[in-house]
């Protein structure tokens, strides 16, 4: 089933277009990569489908209904999460801080407010109250054991490692059904890039469908199911993972040989 | 859920800090009474009264650049319309002063939504330099149209009249002006602390402080943040205001004369952290007060106490140039002399993180 699709997407920043017509679809229970030369748009590819750039032609649909444009926020309650390439947790806050940040949409507020935009949402989303959302921080948190001992810590104190597991962490609060993450292995040893990885495993396993871009293309096309190959705001190749890593081509020009 | 409600280094660390700073503080003080008499404590006073008003104000100023990344210029003329819509009520509507001052904390609140609304919303994404110019604007027209309707007379609060209590010849407090302003302070300290650290809002506020957009992405509704950063901000104006007006006279100029004070703070503080201003509130306003017996005992005049508050911010910007509650940017290298202080008394947080994401990154 398609879960999400972006058709011949145009956006970019101001008067400068970066993808000229992008498209790319992920099935429900999927991981597709995202891989391509710096610059190539990939960033501005996930920031539009989340609604943080607004495209000026194509369409995002989710589930079948028409998304392109909407904000954020709204997003995040009909089931997207994104985590952004770098600065993607809250310096200041505290691990758990961080966490409850990842569920505010879904704070119900003590007293309703006219600004609560909530109402009139088709799916009608649950809310849930602070003790609700300090037992789902203690819930997710469990996938990530060792931010445990560190949840009162400010997350601008942790490692580069552990601020990561962190993002993950406060984007999985709400279970959403797709996770769009950018470059997760940034700046990163190679032995906590496997470790991210094996996190993004594991969140695909317990049902969430995962957009991952990354310049790690070899480690990422390993797990994924399939691939989107970007260049100079185009696609340029697209297929399942495993082609894409006998494609000699793709081989020589984008897996380093 | 047990590690959720335990008691965090972190916490113990800066209860540690706190405590140190306070006992040092309080040896000093009884150092200075043994060896100047008890008289020198008056000065103290006065300085505590200032810092409540210079941290009330530094709050939420700094609050507003926190969230909106500008230096409001409005600031001390916004202060001063707080004093003067408590004024009104006041004088006009014989009511108390803390009706007075009630009124003009939400009335300036919906004064700062108006102006996000009106003129800075407008402005959003245009850098800093646009809001500082629209900032200095708002002062002058506000400066201004307080002139033209309540003239440029000077006017006193009417407050009942309560004696000085002497508690020895020469040191005595006053219930209203000095321990009123002190517990206004504290209150507002307090309030502050709760919201930021314990409310969903108040943590939504830190959060798109830190981040606008990845508080964006999120899904914190930074809108709603932004307008409760404008309120608070506004009515902490206000309250400043009329303190400050309370401890002296209400004038077009008294918000704008202690402008700069607050800068002080703010900067002083580390800019944008609500604690830091604390911090900076009280050593700028101890500072400008408890140096008068300095000033006097070389011989000098007392008027020159409103330099020294930037004589000690620049000594805070030269040992530790992001405040002494900022943090420091990640491309500051060098650990400083205060670094090594605070390290020597509970340790730097993350200083051992810090070595190891260098090496990692
Ligand atoms: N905020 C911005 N304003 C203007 N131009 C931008 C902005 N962000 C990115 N760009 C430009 O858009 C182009 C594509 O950027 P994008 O971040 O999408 O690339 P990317 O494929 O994610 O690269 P990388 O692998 O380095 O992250 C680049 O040329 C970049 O200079
Ligand atoms: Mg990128």
């Amino acid at each position: 089933m398609i879960l999400l699709e972006a058709q011949n997407l145009h956006s970019g920043y101001g008067e400068m277009e970066i993808l000229h017509g992008v498209s790319m679809r992920l099935d429900s229970q999927e991981i597709v990569t995202i891989i391509g030369p710096n610059g190539a748009g990939k960033s501005t590819l996930i920031k539009t489908i989340f609604g943080l750039l607004r495209p000026t032609a194509g369409q995002v649909t989710f589930k079948g209904l028409d998304i392109t444009g909407k904000p954020p926020r709204d997003l995040v309650l009909d089931g997207l999460a994104y985590v952004p390439q770098s600065n993607n947790t809250f310096p200041s806050l505290t691990v758990l801080e961080n966490l409850e940040m990842g569920a505010i949409t879904r704070r119900a507020s003590p007293i309703p407010m006219p600004w609560n935009r909530s109402r009139g949402s088709a799916t009608s989303p649950r809310m849930m109250n602070d003790s609700q959302i300090r037992r789902r921080a203690i819930e997710t948190i469990a996938l990530f054991p060792n931010l445990r001992p560190k949840l009162r810590e400010r997350a601008g104190n942790l490692s580069g490692g552990e601020q990561q597991m962190v993002a993950l962490a406060k984007s999985m609060m709400l279970d959403p059904d797709i996770l769009l993450i950018d470059e997760p292995s940034a700046g990163l040893a190679p032995k906590l890039v496997d470790m991210v990885f094996s996190k993004i495993v594991e969140i695909n396993g317990s049902g969430t469908s995962v957009v991952m871009v990354e310049q790690n293309a070899k480690k990422a096309l390993a797990i994924a199911n399939r691939g989107y190959i970007l260049e100079t705001g185009r696609n340029r190749y697209e297929g399942a993972a495993k082609e894409l890593l006998q494609n000699t081509d793709v081989a020589k020009l984008y897996l380093g040989g | 859920m047990r590690e959720v409600l335990r008691f965090t280094p972190r916490s113990r660390r800066q209860l540690l800090r706190a405590l140190i700073v306070t006992t040092i503080f309080v040896i000093f003080l009884a150092a200075l009474a043994t060896l100047f008499g008890i008289t020198i404590l008056q000065y103290t006073l006065a300085g505590f009264r200032l810092s409540s008003i210079v941290i009330v104000a530094a709050i939420g100023l700094t609050v507003i650049y926190g969230i909106r990344g500008f230096a409001n210029f409005a600031y001390g003329d916004l202060m001063t319309l707080g004093a003067y819509v408590a004024l009104f009520v006041n004088m006009n509507m014989a009511l108390s002063l803390v009706w007075g001052a009630i009124v003009s904390f939400v009335v300036l609140a919906l004064v700062g939504i108006l102006l996000e609304v009106l003129i800075f919303a407008r402005l959003e994404g245009r850098g800093p330099v646009p809001p500082i110019v629209a900032s200095v604007g708002v002062g002058l027209i506000v400066q201004n149209g307080i002139r033209a309707v309540a003239t440029t007379q000077q006017w006193i609060f009417r407050v009942p009249f309560i004696p000085e209590i002497p508690i020895v010849p020469g040191l005595g407090f006053h219930w209203i002006r000095d321990l009123g302003t002190v517990a206004v302070g504290l209150a507002f300290m307090i309030s502050v602390h709760i919201l930021l650290t314990y409310t969903n809002l108040g943590k939504a506020m830190r959060a798109t402080a830190d981040n606008l957009e990845l508080a964006k992405a999120t899904g914190i509704d930074t809108k709603l943040v932004t307008y409760a950063a404008w309120a608070v901000s506004c009515s902490f104006a206000s309250t400043a205001g009329v303190l400050l007006g309370l401890i002296g006279v209400v004038s077009p100029v008294i918000g704008f004369n202690v402008l700069l004070l607050v800068f002080a703070a703010v900067i002083v503080g580390g800019i944008g952290s609500p604690y830091g201003a604390v911090l900076g509130g009280l050593v700028i306003g101890l500072s400008q007060e408890m140096s008068v017996p300095l000033l006097l005992g070389l011989g000098a005049s007392s008027a020159y106490k409103v330099a020294i508050p930037f004589i000690v911010m620049i000594a805070v910007l030269i040992l530790r140039p992001w405040g002494i509650a900022g943090r420091p940017p990640p491309f500051a290298r060098r650990v400083f002399f205060i670094e090594k202080i605070l390290d020597a008394i509970g340790g730097r947080p993350g200083a051992a993180q810090d070595a190891e994401r260098e090496s990692g990154g």
